[in-house]
């Protein structure tokens, strides 16, 4: 069924890792010549990304040649309609609740004075709505 | 929405897990829609209807707004 779409995609994040694992290490080489702390810092994050992306992918992998039963399952569970309507009011639920956790922690920041802080969280609080606002008018026209 | 889902399950003799799995769904779902507790798409109800050989309304019975 979709078992070889997934292997196709793993096989894609695998050959991406692969990639960037490189792209990190010829990084590495660069910030240790020229002496650049920061490109070093950079490159450890991509390295650690990609070793990442590699071992999920390869896991992934494994699985699907080995125990393709067990996702076959997982993707049942993942495109099942209840579990997406689920998934679908639990993130708005979950949205409800940021936006007013938010709004407490934006509260407090004003009592103690914390003015970077603040603005931080309302930009925070705005890319929320807009986003909100975005996605409801794309999936109007979509759906 | 009421269903005679569990029913014609038992009348074929195959446990939720089958008919899970045939149907592409997890076994809570069909759990779910057995017990009342969730509607099914209009493809799923299709996909229902057409593996029993029966029609939608035959299956699932609207009675109105749900209070």
């Amino acid at each position: 069924m979709n078992l070889k779409k997934e292997q196709n995609k793993y096989k894609v994040l695998l050959i991406i890792g692969i990639f960037i694992f490189i792209g990190s290490i010829v990084l590495t080489m660069f910030a240790k010549l020229e002496n650049l702390e920061n490109l070093s810092e950079i490159s450890r994050y991509l390295n650690g990304f990609a070793s990442a992306l590699i071992g999920i992918s390869i896991l992934s992998l494994y699985y699907i040649k080995n125990k393709p039963e067990k996702i076959t399952k997982q993707i049942i569970e993942q495109n099942d309609e209840r579990n997406i309507s689920i998934r679908g009011y639990a993130a708005s639920v979950t949205l409800m609740i940021a936006l007013i956790t938010t709004s407490i922690m934006l509260l407090i920041f004003i009592v103690l004075g914390y003015t970077i802080s603040l603005i931080i969280g309302m930009v925070l609080i705005l890319i929320n709505l807009f986003s909100f606002m975005f996605l409801t008018r794309y999936y109007s026209k979509k759906i | 929405m009421k269903n005679n889902l569990e029913k014609l399950r038992k009348e074929r003799g195959i446990k939720q897990e089958e008919l899970a799995e045939v149907l592409n769904v997890s076994r809570q779902t069909i759990s779910s829609l057995e017990n009342g507790r969730y509607n099914p798409s209009i493809i799923l109800s299709f996909k229902i209807a057409k593996y029993f050989n029966k029609k939608i309304e035959e299956i699932f019975i609207y009675e109105g707004e749900e209070k």
